[in-house]
């Protein structure tokens, strides 16, 4: 199945980004604390790594439940179609060439 | 500013698998039901050794992402309403400053005992009031759900969409009608003051979306998570300008609540709108147990009652940090069993559209 693997090739994609981010974050650990108790300005460098963690970790944490196959209920019009209210009305225009 | 790298503490592998464990469960309740975990995070840092103002700020620092992250998810199912989100967030923004200001005052009258009887009567009451509300209601919606009934607006909410106020007016998808942007000023301020409280602002939000504007319940849990974005951003940047933001302990938690969170918003797809009140309302009351246990601690701390011996004060600390623990996993379970369910009944489904040419009904 070509989605499949599809979906596998991105899980190790980013899951290969986020071990390389969390083994720089924690290999760098007293640069790490020195730059988040500064303070000031530098209040930009949690905030920022913050969002890009959420990135890499977010996308791999997305394609790893979607790899084991646990996925979002999918909308069926067959199955929907039936629950809609009552007061639809049938617009048809009628092309008659 | 250079001592206060001593506050970020030595992490072992016990703390490590902890705060991703709880991030996990948090994260799974959040993506459900909008927020939740928080409660349980901060103390749990706490307990590490993590200063208070550290471990409110780290935790702080792992919601903005989580949130952001699983708005995105249910946006993709199409629940969210980021205009009510963004709208409530920004006076969302304005409830939490006053809130910390009111912290502050409370600390520096009462002391650390004072503010946190404060804390604790403020999740007794407003949980207390709120969570038997959402609950009550829950079993209404289950019951109408199966007589077929569809779920009705509040009255407040069919009186605040009949109001008309010109030049405020703005269509808001999840409601389906215009509604005045005043009235949301008050509700976000609520959220945000209950955020800076108690550090779970959904709890007031997320039911004031559903019953006073009339939000359903799926698209009320995904919205707050845009308003949690809004405030867990601000509040973070605000108290790393501060150097008050322990990164390492945000990234293992937001390295497990991610996967919770991806979980919690998955899970909504495949219950009805009760089920999210019914999961509220059983965690808001379970830690409003929890909280309640503490109150009389706190009330001998201050004189107001005759102090309670060495050894009470110990249990009643332990029992009420067990209970907010079972308040998540009790969540989690919840969600999990509806999920599972969900996909078991999903996946026959797919078996008989794969094997019949016949439209399913």
């Amino acid at each position: 199945m070509p989605r499949k693997n599809k979906s596998l090739f991105k899980l190790l994609f980013y899951g290969a980004i986020t071990i390389t981010l969390y083994a720089g974050l924690f290999l760098n650990e007293p640069i790490v604390k020195s730059l988040c108790s500064r303070g000031g300005l530098y209040a930009l460098f949690p905030v920022a790594t913050a969002f890009i963690f959420s990135f890499a970790h977010g996308n791999f944490t997305n394609y790893f439940w979607q790899t084991l196959g646990i996925e979002a209920k999918k909308k069926r019009v067959e199955l929907t179609e039936h629950d809609r209210p009552v007061e639809r009305k049938e617009i048809r225009t009628q092309l008659r060439a | 500013m250079i001592e206060v790298t001593t506050n970020f503490v030595d992490l072992n592998w016990m703390n490590v698998m902890y705060l991703f464990f709880v991030g996990l469960v948090g994260g799974l309740v959040s993506g459900f039901i909008g927020s939740g975990g928080a409660f349980v995070l901060t103390p749990g840092m706490m307990s590490m050794g993590v200063p208070g103002l550290v471990a409110v700020a780290s935790n702080m620092c792992h919601k903005f992402p989580k949130a952001l992250v699983g708005a995105i998810k249910r946006a993709k199912f199409g629940q969210v309403d980021v205009k009510l989100g963004i709208v409530m967030g920004a006076s969302a923004e304005a409830g939490v400053l006053f809130g910390a200001h009111i912290q502050e005052y409370i600390k520096k009258t009462f002391g650390d005992a004072g503010s946190n009887l404060y804390v604790s009567m403020a999740f007794v009451v407003v949980l207390g009031i709120v969570g038997t509300y959402v609950l009550l209601d829950a079993m209404k919606t289950k019951n109408n759900d199966k007589l077929n009934k569809p779920e009705g607006t509040t009255k407040i909410a069919k009186w605040i969409q009949s109001i008309h106020i010109p030049g405020t007016m703005v269509y808001f998808r999840s409601l389906n009608a215009k509604i005045s942007v005043l009235f949301t000023i008050p509700l976000g301020f609520a959220t945000g003051m209950l955020a800076a409280t108690i550090a779970v602002g959904g709890f007031i939000g997320v039911p004031a979306m559903m019953y006073v504007l009339g939000a359903p319940a799926i698209m009320a849990s995904a919205t707050e998570l845009v308003i949690a974005f809004v405030m867990g951003l601000v509040g973070s940047f605000k108290y790393a300008m501060s150097g008050f933001v322990d990164i390492r302990l945000a990234m293992i938690i937001l390295a497990g609540s991610l996967f919770g969170v991806q979980l919690g918003a998955i899970g909504t797809t495949y219950v009805k709108d009760y089920m999210i009140k019914i999961v509220m309302g059983v965690i808001m009351l379970i830690v409003l147990v929890s909280r309640g246990l503490m109150v009389p601690v706190y009330l001998g701390q201050l004189g107001i009652i005759s102090p309670l011996s060495g050894a009470t004060v110990t249990t009643l600390k332990t029992v009420s940090f067990a209970i907010m623990v079972t308040a998540l996993v009790v969540g989690a379970g919840i969600i999990c069993t509806a999920l599972f369910k969900g996909l078991r009944a999903e996946r026959k489904t797919q078996k008989i559209v794969a094997t019949s040419s016949v439209a399913v009904k």
